[in-house]
């Protein structure tokens, strides 16, 4: 198993090398001075030939990018001249927004899946199976942000049960703090119960239509209830835990236009934000720090997979 | 409801999302293209950027305005039919060129193996890291926000997904008797990319298109939402629902109407391409 994760880390190095290179060349090789579009086409040359100064700009792009990475290696991804703010300060500052509504919607996603997944499969392709699969297809056709806007206009605008928009931190309360983020949560959750829905069910009818461990379970006298929970339920975990892992980027995305149809302060409405204003330095940072992330999480899946099933650690 | 009645019913809705009726969905996407199309020549409707500023927010079946109109009193039926051509180009047209780049790409990997293989395998899963929308943002902002560019934006995600379905297959290929037969008697590597290879991973490829254009149309909506998609007065299906946030409690239709026509034709892709994919699975 440690061979298998040391060669998992050692391939890791040149994709996240790649993924720097990518972000940095991708805002930094574009026609025309980076300065010039930070400060906006009616600035005095002195003011350009200054931030250029100060961003070296004036440097070869690779040292520039040699010189940013270093920084980076060491948690500095830059100062916005923009905001006049630290980038790793402003990410820091947002990402447990994201983070909040990324998981619950994972974890509501998944919670309201199982129950569902476990009725569908009892009858493969009966009128259960077929409605609620034929209702995980259609919720996949509908984008985030347009169910988001029916959330708001049914459960805040029609019956006030929740704020339209905005965000309560946690340290402002529990209750205050959930309900802010309810709507956004349900928004991203629909889909994530989709997936999951479709994921489990799958997964569990073909378990109990083949795999000899359910037949064996079940000639040695266990009940149903207990072959779906010790032996079905148990390896279902492992897809998963890989839909967890490969869905983590489109949760991202989707993450990104949900805080900026609910106006929360996370690390999407930051991209959105700086992309706008034109912050090159904030908006590659950003690039530089989700695309790592989803490198790393996929690192995780790999390593808490091998903990799961110990039959891949032979096969890697 | 009798069980026999109601096994007749799980049958019907089982055949409508699984079963042999792919011409269904295939027509459902043919009358959508034909609408957006043809439409606007043949029905008598205002221009799509048309403000009317005496007949804001009528509601749906109103006369002169089948499907109302948003508050600037421009006309959903003409906006929604013309948006739709942006919606169907732009999720048509990535997807196409990601195709003929990532299948190349994986045809190549998978065709020459060793260096060529881990050297394209590793650059996509750099691309890879990337999530969708984030790559499309970045790369539309900074080639400026028109039709062409967030086609090329939005085909970014679909490379590595194809490259890595075309190298799965080419891989299968390789070992055939044929092909085999075809590398002894000299044929050179173009002869056997061409006539064997590319035949063979053509069709595997154009299906999984009908869902990937799918997921492409969602992005580009969401790009319009964020303000990144087509520069306005133009449309999409996208920025049509976008635009009627602000009056969603008074005139939700003007985000509604657009919603259905995108969600019509997501799941009429969707449930092309998983149908027919589902048709060569089983040979």
């Amino acid at each position: 198993m440690t061979t298998v994760l040391g060669r998992r880390v050692v391939q890791l190095i040149p994709v996240l090398l790649g993924v720097t290179v990518l972000s940095y060349l991708l805002l930094n090789l574009l026609p025309g001075n980076v300065a010039v579009t930070i400060l906006g086409p009616n600035a005095s040359a002195q003011a350009i030939a200054k931030l250029t100064r100060e961003m070296g700009l004036n440097q070869p792009v690779y040292l520039r990018y040699l010189h940013w990475l270093w920084h980076a290696l060491h948690g500095n991804l830059g100062y916005s001249y923009v905001t006049n703010q630290s980038v790793t300060a402003a990410i820091v500052q947002s990402l447990p927004v994201t983070l909040e509504i990324i998981f619950s919607a994972q974890v509501v996603g998944i919670i309201c899946a199982l129950p569902f997944a476990l009725v569908a499969a009892r009858n493969p392709n009966g009128l259960v199976d077929s409605s609620l699969s034929a209702l995980a297809y259609s919720t996949v056709a509908v984008p985030r942000f347009l169910l988001g806007m029916i959330l708001i206009l049914l459960l805040a605008a029609y019956w006030h049960l929740f704020p339209a928009t905005g965000f309560t931190p946690l340290t402002q309360g529990v209750v205050a703090n959930l309900r802010s983020v309810a709507l956004p949560v349900m928004s991203m959750a629909a889909l994530e119960f989709a997936l999951y829905f479709r994921v489990l069910r799958s997964d569990i009818v073909e378990q109990l239509a083949g795999e000899e461990y359910v037949v064996t379970a079940a000639a040695k006298g266990a009940g149903r209830g207990r072959v779906l929970v010790r032996h079905v339920l148990r390896n279902a975990l492992l897809s998963v835990v890989t839909v967890m892992g490969l869905n983590f980027g489109p949760l991202i995305s989707g993450a990104v236009v949900i805080e900026v149809l609910f106006a929360l302060p996370g690390i999407g409405h930051l991209l959105i934000n700086s992309i706008l204003g034109r912050d090159v330095v904030m908006v590659q940072g950003i690039v530089v720090f989700v695309a790592s992330a989803v490198v790393f999480i996929n690192l995780l899946v790999d390593i808490i997979y091998t903990l799961l099933d110990p039959r891949i650690r032979y096969n890697a | 409801m009798p069980s026999s009645a109601l096994g007749t019913t799980a049958q019907a809705l089982r055949s409508f999302w699984r079963g042999g009726k792919p011409w269904f969905w295939g027509c459902v996407l043919v009358a959508i293209v034909a609408l957006c199309y043809l439409g606007p020549l043949v029905i008598p409707l205002p221009a799509p950027n048309s403000t009317d500023f005496l007949h804001t927010l009528t509601p749906p079946l109103s006369p002169g305005h089948i499907l109302g109109t948003d508050s600037l009193g421009r006309d959903l039926l003409s906006r929604c039919l013309y948006g739709g051509r942006i919606s169907l180009e732009v999720g048509f047209g990535a997807v196409a060129l990601g195709l003929v780049i990532g299948s190349t790409l994986g045809i190549l990997a998978g065709y020459k193996g060793r260096l060529v293989d881990a050297t394209i395998m590793r650059a996509l899963d750099i691309l890879l890291a990337f999530p969708a929308l984030i790559l499309a943002l970045v790369v539309a902002t900074y080639l400026g926000p028109n039709e062409r560019n967030i086609i090329l934006a939005i085909a970014f995600f679909t490379i590595p997904a194809y490259a890595r379905l075309a190298r799965a297959t080419t891989l299968r290929i390789r070992e055939m008797d044929y092909v085999r037969a075809a590398r002894m008697w000299g044929a050179s590597d173009w002869y056997v990319g061409f006539w064997h290879v590319f035949p063979n991973v053509i069709l595997p490829v154009t299906t999984y298109a009908f869902i990937l254009v799918g997921v492409a149309m969602i992005i580009q909506a969401a790009l319009s939402f964020l303000g990144l998609g087509v520069p306005p007065p133009q449309a999409s299906w996208g920025s049509i629902i976008a635009s009627g946030q602000g009056d969603l409690s008074v005139a939700p239709y003007i985000s509604l109407i657009p919603g259905a026509f995108l969600f019509l034709s997501v799941v009429a892709l969707n449930r092309l391409g998983d149908n027919l994919q589902r048709r060569i699975a089983s040979g």
